[in-house]
């Protein structure tokens, strides 16, 4: 904590330099409902609330001025009960249109509250008592809460809750009535596997939470909730199995989590850019990943998961490099067909960091180490190229790099066309033009199919944009740039770490027990141990000895 | 405590991996060359020789770290041998370690600049392999050992395969006839290959990093060990594969892998040396220009070490270039009468001076009142 980062040197210097307004100093903590009371103009106006009125139309006032008397706000007005002296009581609903599921208000809420079923039921007499059939009688949701302060209450109705007053009682009831068009499950189009389930995160933090409970029944299974973002307030969801997650780890994340302190989170990225280890280095040290399946085989190892509302992508912690190569189906695949799709994606992790940069090194420098009769081809094809080979692969580096970022944001109909027409025109017509040689087409087109193997899409991006500097040394200084650039990446990941763990783990330093998960999985009947970022007092996952064989005494009978 | 001492944490392993690969460096790079040059076809048994020379020596290091629990050799020369004496001392061993660290990036980028870049300027190599010292000495002694370790399989592998591969034109007989030149040229010759083993002394400034401090000796003898066993075959392959020409070439590792030509699809993989040249190569520096760093941070207690990283690789960038002019002046530099005779007496005197020192002051502790045993306070 003590250590002062650069960039939190020069935030101090930019602010020293804007005259006047200055960043307070942090608060203690956001999810205290107390803290958002306060109104701080940095982080924008929140209204600043006191406690509920006793009076029904002066909490109606007051929520209605609150919104800004925003149209889709519906304060409805009921009376309670339906004979004797207490009839007429007055309530007040309130909920947002649009995020809440109506038939439910109508019908769990609305339609007891308004006596519309039959028979006498509990006591209206007093407000107090009022208050108390509809919690325990009259409200058929399951999922109820009370409050007496605004804050909690615009949040709640703000999160799609119905709030529900009864007139000369300074409490509000909050019934969960939450329902909003939401996109359905569907295949993560990010990690897609041809083995194993087909259902991706969606954007609502809930059902991602569903979708980990289900598949995980053990009570261990953990879920803590907090707010982060003053203007967003957005749900994030802290997970870990108890007993296999290690506390320590827990405890550290929910202390980056709470450190947090921004107006908002949109994506996941927000978060991880938070609380990663080092800000400034190209590569993620989270795994994200779309896929459940994924999350809880992280969870069974120990890991720690960050779901948060909005965001497909769930963030897992620690991550090591060595998971950013795994794809769901390794786990999946007969472990030797998973080995061998391992080692290729590790492979095609280094082409789409090196490959260029060996062809310029060894066209430009090293000519000997090439067979002489390939040597000789690449020569006549080259024979009529303007460039030098680092300026040809740049050219091409470069626009294939545009058509794929131009690939991904043109619109679903015209993107394959584009994208034809473009790889044509860049590969076939810049041959033909005398601009590149075919030799390099093949070299850059395998580099961009090769980084696309790796399903760690982030990587995939560090690894684009460092290709450019490993290709410059390569230019500079041959296979010794390369080297050096392949060096100064490996310090970095040396000196990397993801909540605590060496980035490199289990190969620098050397895990030996771990060695079983990384590029080559073993059958899963040797894997009776855990990971050792997992607590250690209960490493073990599986009774030892399960290699299936057969039965003793020769064969089986059918 | 100063941030100067500050506790790293490497395993019993890294420090075994550390010494091997410090060994290994100086092998692939300078000892062939070295010793094809003096001894030619009995150069395998110096190496022998040396190598069993220089357990003792790893031995009475690691006595000295166990006599002084918790302190490097820069705190514990000092506490023995007075300011004065003992920083003189520290000095002496931190231009040892510049020296060596400048060495190790002239002879990698002669190796360079002879096998696959002649136009380039060695000092442009210098300056890049030091610099990548820096960037891992910067990260401290963890990082470092972490990269040795990732590294040490696919070294020790490379260097296998070469001598595997090559072992096709092995001819036992070229180290025919044995000891020619009599027993008393043999072990002379041993000397300047036991002052490279005898680098280890470094360690003395390592053990107290060491977790658990009792895998110490054990890694030590381990790293040795396992340096000598690629070391002494390496030996014997170039001679054995090379025959009478392995005296003039430029590199012998390099000449073998040249040599590999494996049923027409294995050829030229004299990228593998290249690599693993360069990777050992930042790794020795970055170990030894910390080594300098934290042997003045605590000689001076300073806060941290990390602000004389890139000065000190200046120094070392600057050593390289002005130490030798050609690699015919390393190679008659680190020949046995040379580097072995001073690299020797500097490396066996400096420990053995400090032994007699500890054991002097401990008895000197020991009649002092009320001090049992003289036992050091153990600085945690």
């Amino acid at each position: 904590v003590g250590r002062k980062l650069p960039g939190d040197i020069v935030a101090r210097i930019w602010s020293a330099l804007k005259f006047g307004r200055r960043r307070r100093g942090k608060p203690a903590g956001l999810d205290r409902p107390a803290d958002l009371q306060e109104s701080d103009p940095s982080f924008g106006p929140l209204p600043a609330g006191p406690r509920l009125w006793a009076d029904l139309d002066r909490n109606r006032d007051y929520i209605v001025e609150a919104y800004g008397g925003s149209p889709d706000l519906i304060t409805r007005e009921i009376l309670l009960g339906w004979e004797g002296a207490d009839r007429g009581r007055r309530a007040l609903l309130v909920h947002f249109d649009g995020l809440v599921d109506k038939k439910v208000v109508a019908d769990n809420i609305i339609h007891p509250l308004t006596g519309q079923t039959a028979g006498p039921h509990g006591d209206l007499s007093s407000p107090a008592k009022a208050f108390e059939t509809i919690k325990t009688r009259y409200v058929t949701v399951s999922d109820i809460q009370e409050t007496d302060e605004f804050p909690t209450l615009l949040f709640k109705v703000s999160s799609g809750d119905c709030a529900v007053f009864v007139d000369g009682l300074d409490r509000a009831l909050i019934c969960s009535a939450r329902g909003w068009p939401e996109r359905a499950v569907e295949e993560p189009p990010s990690e897609s596997a041809v083995r194993g389930p087909r259902d991706g995160f969606t954007e609502n933090l809930l059902s991602n939470l569903t979708f980990i409970r289900r598949r995980i029944k053990d009570p261990r299974l953990r879920v803590a909730v907090m707010r982060i973002g003053r203007i967003t307030q957005t749900n994030v969801a802290l997970v870990h199995v108890a007993g296999v997650a290690r506390p320590e780890l827990v405890a550290e994340a929910q202390q980056r989590l709470q450190r947090i302190d921004v107006d908002g989170i949109v994506e996941s990225g927000y978060i991880e850019e938070l609380i990663e280890d080092d800000p400034f280095s190209p590569f993620p040290q989270l795994h994200r990943t779309e896929r459940p399946d994924r999350v809880v085989g992280s969870l069974l190892e120990g890991r720690i998961a960050i779901l948060i509302d909005g965001a497909p992508m769930v963030l897992v912690a620690p991550a090591g490099f060595a998971q950013f190569l795994t794809a769901a189906e390794d786990y999946y695949e007969r472990f030797l067909i998973g080995s061998f799709l391992g080692l290729i994606r590790a492979l095609s992790f280094f082409a789409a960091l090196l490959l260029p940069s060996l062809y310029i090194a060894v066209t430009t420098f090293h000519q000997e180490l090439l067979p002489t009769s390939l040597i000789l081809n690449i020569a006549a094809q080259r024979e009529g190229i303007p460039f030098p080979a680092f300026v040809e692969a740049l050219i091409l580096e470069l626009s294939f790099d545009v058509l794929r970022e131009a690939s991904v944001r043109l619109p679903r109909l015209i993107g394959p066309t584009i994208s034809i027409v473009g790889v044509l025109v860049v590969g076939q017509a810049a041959v033909q033009a005398g601009l590149v040689s075919p030799f390099m087409v093949i070299v850059v087109a395998f580099t961009g199919i090769a980084s696309f193997a790796a399903p760690g899409f982030g990587t995939g991006l560090a690894v684009r944009v460092i290709r450019y500097a490993v290709m410059a040394l390569a230019a500079s200084l041959g296979l010794f740039g390369i080297l050096t650039g392949a060096s100064v990446l490996y310090i970095h990941l040396l000196s990397l770490r993801s909540f605590g763990l060496p980035f490199l783990a289990p190969l620098a330093p050397l895990i030996t027990s771990d060695l079983k998960d990384t590029v080559i999985r073993m059958p899963w009947w040797m894997m009776n141990h855990r990971p050792s970022i997992a607590l250690r007092a209960n490493r073990r996952r599986q009774a030892p000895g399960q290699k299936p064989q057969p039965p003793p005494g020769g064969k089986a009978k059918p | 405590m100063s941030h100067g001492s500050q506790i790293w944490r490497i395993s019993g392993r890294q420090l075994a991996v550390l010494v091997v690969l410090n060994r290994l460096f100086s092998a692939t790079t300078l000892m062939p060359l070295i010793t094809s040059d003096h001894m030619g076809r009995d150069a395998w048994i110096s190496g022998i020789i040396s190598v069993v020379a220089v357990l003792p020596l790893a031995l009475l290091v690691a006595k000295l770290g166990s006599m002084h629990p918790g302190e490097t050799l820069a705190q514990y020369a000092v506490k023995v041998l007075g300011r004065p004496l003992g920083g003189a001392l520290i000095l002496l061993y931190v231009w040892f370690f510049l020296a060596l660290a400048a060495t190790a990036g002239r002879t990698v980028s002669e190796t360079y600049a002879v096998a696959f870049l002649p136009f380039t300027p060695v000092v442009v190599l210098v300056t890049v392999t030091v610099f990548l010292g820096c960037l891992a000495a910067r990260q401290g002694l963890e990082v470092v050992a972490r990269g040795a370790e990732g590294i040490a399989l696919p070294v020790m592998a490379v260097f296998v395969l070469i001598l595997a591969l090559s072992s096709d034109q092995l001819r036992l007989e070229r180290l025919q006839p044995i000891l020619e030149n009599g027993v008393g040229r043999v072990v002379t010759a041993a000397t300047g290959s036991f002052a490279l083993f005898g680098e280890v002394i470094a360690v003395a400034m390592i053990i107290p990093f060491v977790r658990p401090a009792k895998a110490v000796r054990g890694s030590l003898l381990w790293g040795l060990a396992l340096g000598g066993g690629l070391l002494v075959p390496s030996m014997i392959w170039i001679v054995g594969v090379l025959g009478p020409t392995a005296d003039s070439q430029v590199n012998p590792l390099l000449a073998l892998a040249r040599m590999v030509r494996l049923a027409n699809f294995l050829e030229r993989i004299e990228l593998l040396p290249l690599v693993i040249w360069t990777l050992m190569a930042w790794l020795k520096i970055g170990t030894y220009i910390w080594l300098a760093a934290i042997g003045l941070t605590q000689l001076f207690n300073l806060d941290d070490y990390r602000p004389l990283i890139y000065p000190l690789g200046f120094a070392v960038s600057g050593l390289s270039l002005v130490l030798y002019r050609s690699t015919a002046d390393i190679v008659r530099f680190f020949s046995a009468d040379t580097f072995g005779v001073f690299a020797t007496v500097f490396e066996v005197g400096t420990i053995g001076l400090l032994l007699l020192a500890t054991l002097a002051w401990r008895g000197v502790a020991r009649l002092k009142p009320g001090n049992q045993g003289g036992e050091a306070k153990v600085n945690e």
